[in-house]
């Protein structure tokens, strides 16, 4: 890790991994490489994916049934695995987004002067 | 359905593993690269581009492995490779698993069979409806023997009904006639049946195939003359068509409308009945004839215990109300079970804990087989658990090959058992099988199962333990020999041998005293002889005219080339039924309450006694001019029962109100209930029943004489029905076939046990030499004699042996108590068994380990220090 910009940069919420990457779905199918840095990007480079914890993710949210996976051709002699997202997955994006919210917003209201 | 979908994910997954690791791998290096293009991008040199790369993704295999936990399969895959090592592990010693399979496959087959058995006569619920609330209801004599009793008189039937609120209802039959002449059709038949009261059905829950039962009303009418046929009949003698409705079939020689037809798997007793016929002339009588059976069907939360008390309250009303006949007479409320189960459930307990103790010791040897080869494998293990094995893997993967060992046994036992059932049940006379044989069905298969799953834990535990108890340290080094894990197996073997030893001892010492029972019975004097004796079932329809057609056909049998001597009886031994009478003696006072003066009734031809080989002990035999004259001879019991110490003969008795019957002889005791029951005082007269059983004793095999007798019985009545010709001799073989087939299972059984005793302990001691291959060499080196090793080998051996037969003995003692009911002439505690069963099994020991010893003595002292 960089640890220069240690201080701007932040790991993702627990739990909240399998959201980001659904909400990157969103946009249409990417591969693993691109959901995290499309993640970093949309951050605005604050929210660095830990890479390891992506694939596991991945094959949870497959075994699911939240998203499809298949090969597309990527340049030369390459291809990589390009995931979409399903009509459930996108049931499950909604759930937890509002679910998300709900905390978010309680948390915040209780941090935050009246 | 979510988990249906993920379940057909996961599998879908499964099934192509392969390219799920390869899109995995791919994947991840996809990634890899595309991150080092990036680093590369931003002017990093090319390695240190991709380390960082590969460091910003974490190790790949840890990756892959988590990806793959997520789909869940770690324990398939792990169960893959254990059954996959467990296999080989099997090839690679293939006469051992050869013979691990074989012992498990007898002992668990057996186990089945058994079980089988045991499951179609003891646990399976009647076939009726709601079986559970079905009693049976005797009045019985608590001061008489229990055989003798247990009949209910068509009043006291009636008040029980009538008073009683425990019941729903209460159903009778008649116990008098069991078989009925079917006449009238192409061939005349004895056929079985009974006569039943109109509640018999709906209390056991039975509706007709076709047609209807009998009614209420025809419990009481006389000369009602209506039938329901059984399935078999209908189907032998009517085709199965269902015109059968209606029509009429001669039984005893008159005519009944057939009204119903019973359903196919109705069967109340075996083999099943044929015919029923209603109670009806029946149930009006007297007090004092007890001729019925009754069964009850309890009301819904009613126990037999609270019915018992009511109806011992009904009898002892009747009691006072009828001192005449009732006085003694109870009430007794006992499960429809016990009907079917009461005469043989003390021998298949005894051979279902026979047949059990040989698995276990069966269990005991593979057990102390797989201990010494886990013993030869400590190396292996400490390698393993080196490397970084887990020691619940180790005994996980050790505890597989065991249940796999025992999956095959048990399969394989499986189809013996299918085969052993039929041969049990092809062992038994037809009329001892269970109301219903199913032999292995879902219970049985699901016992076989959880048995040879216990089975396989029992034998590998102690393997799988040892396994993984190895000490990595001590394992490792080349030259540890007898480490202290080597001795701890050999203390569990021999514990294993001990209690192998015990229990086969234990085993032998049931099966010898069973076997000593069995020679007692056959060398009992029955008081008649069996040899060349021929004997049919002959019934007429009525009475009338019976004397002379009996003596007519006796006749022509008598003259036929080849017989001897032709006689006949209404019961013969060996059978049980019987007809009591109570008595009264000339110049005694009458009878004193509670004094009980009784004799069976017997009825006789001219020549039974000589065609029987009955000896005639005192007085005279029948003669001609008997027939119709108060003359009786009778049984020696009855003769010291009743005249102890006088001279019988000439001395006179009453039965009803008759005249007075005068003594002219006095013959043997004969065992007429079984070869184990003891005689009671027994009358016969000279005079015929309708239905008699010729005794047609021959010069020769007396089979050959069938259809010489046969014709001469037909050119006296064609329409003469004939049945159950069977040889005196097959009679007493069936009456002791079943205990001649539990001795013959249980010797089986023990000599089994006795034979994987020694095998085992032939096992533990050759180890042992091998243990000590090292020290025995030195020893020899240094000059011991080799006498000197045998005898040190022999006496470890002995002493174990000895220890097993200690405890086999001690055990034997506490539990052949409970085999006292399968006894017959030997205590459970017969000293001569208890003496020579454990002289036999220590001197099989002794053989054992002097053979196995004998090896020791061949040890070459420069090959075995060499050796190491």
């Amino acid at each position: 890790m960089q640890s220069g910009n240690q201080s701007e940069r932040s790991d993702v919420l627990p739990g909240t991994l399998q959201m980001l990457i659904l909400k990157t779905l969103t946009r249409g199918p990417l591969h693993g490489y691109a959901i995290a840095q499309q993640i970093k990007l949309t951050s605005a480079d604050v929210l660095q994916v830990e890479e390891g914890s992506l694939y596991p993710a991945l094959q949870r949210m497959l075994l699911k049934g939240w998203v499809t996976a298949k090969w597309m051709p990527a340049g030369p002699k390459r291809r990589a695995r390009v995931y979409q997202l399903t009509p459930a997955g996108r049931k499950q994006l909604a759930d937890e987004v509002s679910g998300f919210t709900r905390v978010m917003e309680a948390t915040l209201r209780v941090i935050q002067p009246a | 359905m979510d988990w249906l979908d993920e379940l057909h994910r996961r599998l879908s997954v499964l099934l192509r593993r392969n390219r799920f690791e390869h899109d995995l791998e791919e994947e991840m290096r996809f990634h890899l690269e595309m991150q080092a293009d990036q680093n590369q991008s931003q002017g990093m040199p090319t390695q240190d581009a991709r380390y960082a790369a590969q460091r910003q993704l974490g190790n790949t295999t840890l990756l892959k492995e988590t990806g793959r936990q997520v789909w869940a399969w770690r324990w398939i895959e792990e169960l893959d490779q254990d059954v996959r090592y467990a296999l080989r592990m099997l090839r690679n010693n293939p006469s051992l698993s050869l013979v691990i399979v074989a012992t498990l496959a007898l002992g668990i087959g057996a186990n089945t069979a058994i079980f089988s058995a045991f499951n179609d006569f003891l646990l399976r619920p009647l076939p009726f409806r709601d079986p559970g609330r079905l009693v049976t209801v005797t009045q019985l004599n608590p001061a008489q023997p229990e055989r003798l009793t247990g009949w209910a008189s068509p009043p006291n039937y009636l008040d029980w009904k009538a008073q009683n609120h425990v019941f729903e209802d209460m159903g009778a039959w008649d116990i008098s006639t069991s078989e009925f002449n079917l006449t009238g059709m192409e061939q005349p038949e004895r056929i079985s049946g009974k006569r039943v009261s109109s509640s018999f059905f709906s209390v056991l829950g039975i509706s007709p195939l076709y047609g209807r039962l009998f009614s209420p009303e025809q419990d009481h009418r006389s000369g009602d003359t209506v039938a329901v046929l059984g399935y078999g009949l209908w189907q032998r003698k009517f085709g199965g068509t269902t015109d059968v409705l209606g029509r009429k079939v001669i039984i005893d020689g008159k005519p009944f409308t057939v009204v119903g037809v019973m359903p196919a798997d109705f069967r109340f007793s075996t083999p099943p009945e044929e015919i029923w016929l209603p109670l009806g002339r029946f149930l009006p009588g007297g007090r004092d004839g007890r001729h019925l059976k009754v069964i009850a069907r309890l009301k819904p939360r009613v126990s037999i215990a609270q019915a018992q008390i009511e109806m011992t309250a009904i009898a002892d009303r009747l009691a006072r109300e009828y001192p005449e006949t009732n006085r003694d007479e109870t009430a007794l409320v006992a499960s429809l079970h016990d009907r079917y189960t009461h005469t043989l459930r003390p021998a298949l307990v005894a051979l279902l804990a026979s047949v059990v103790l040989v698995l276990l010791i069966a269990c005991a040897n593979i057990a102390g087989v797989l201990l010494a080869r886990a013993a030869a494998r400590q190396r292996e293990m400490a390698i393993r658990r080196a490397l970084g094995a887990a020691k619940e893997r180790l005994v996980r993967q050790a505890l597989t090959e065991s249940l796999l060992l025992a999956m095959i046994g048990g399969t394989l036992g499986l189809l013996l058992a299918t085969w052993g059932v039929h041969l049990l049940y092809a062992a038994v006379p037809a009329a001892m099988h269970p109301l219903q044989p199913a032999g292995i069905d879902a219970s049985v298969l699901s016992i076989t199962l959880l048995v040879s799953i216990l089975t396989g834990l029992l034998f590998g535990m102690a393997p799988a333990w040892s396994a993984a108890g190895a000490d990595i340290n001590s394992g490792l080094k080349p030259s540890s020999r007898a480490g202290a894990s080597r001795i701890s197996h050999t203390r569990s073997r021999s514990a294993f041998v001990v209690s192998q030893v015990a229990l086969a001892v234990m085993l032998l010492i049931g099966a010898s005293l069973l076997i000593r029972s069995f020679v007692h019975l056959l060398q009992v004097d029955s008081g008649f002889r069996a040899e060349n004796v021929l004997t049919m079932n002959l019934s007429r329809n009525s009475s009338n005219g019976a004397n002379a057609f009996y003596t007519e056909i006796l006749q022509r049998i008598a003259v036929l080339p080849g017989v001897r001597v032709a006689g006949a009886a209404n019961l013969i031994p060996i059978n049980e039924q019987s007809w009591g009478q109570d008595i009264y003696i000339e110049g005694r006072p009458p009878r004193a309450p509670g004094d009980i003066i009784w004799a069976q009734h017997r009825s006789v031809s001219l020549d039974y006694f000589r065609a029987m080989g009955i000896p005639l002990l005192q007085g005279r035999h029948f003669i001609e001019q008997d027939l119709r004259s108060p003359v009786a001879i009778i049984n020696l019991a009855m003769a010291r029962t009743y005249w102890p110490n006088e001279n019988p003969i000439g001395k006179r008795f009453g039965v009803s109100s008759k005249d007075w019957i005068s003594v002219v002889g006095v013959v043997a005791n004969v065992k007429h209930y079984g070869l184990d029951t003891e005689p009671a005082p027994e009358m016969y007269f000279r005079e015929s029943m309708h239905g008699m059983t010729l005794v047609v004793r021959a010069d020769l095999d007396p089979t050959s004489l069938i259809a010489a007798i046969r014709d001469a019985i037909r050119s006296v009545d064609r329409n003469q029905p004939i049945s159950d010709i069977r040889t005196m001799q097959s009679i007493i073989s069936e009456s002791v076939a079943p205990r001649r087939l539990t001795m013959a299972l249980t010797g089986l059984f023990a000599v089994l046990a006795l034979l994987l005793a020694v095998i085992g302990l032939y096992g533990l001691v050759s180890y042992s030499i091998t243990l000590r291959r090292h020290e025995i060499g030195i020893r020899l080196a240094l000059g011991a004699e080799r006498s000197d090793i045998l005898r040190s080998v022999v006496g470890n051996g002995l002493l174990i042996a000895l220890s097993g037969v200690a405890l086999g003995l001690a055990g034997a003692w506490a539990l052949t108590r409970i085999m006292t009911r399968l006894l017959f002439g030997v205590t459970s505690h017969d000293p001569a068994v208890f003496v020579a069963v454990p002289l036999l099994v220590a001197a099989a020991m002794a053989m054992a380990s002097y053979f196995s010893a004998r090896r020791a003595t061949r040890i070459d002292p420069m090959e075995s220090l060499r050796h190491e």
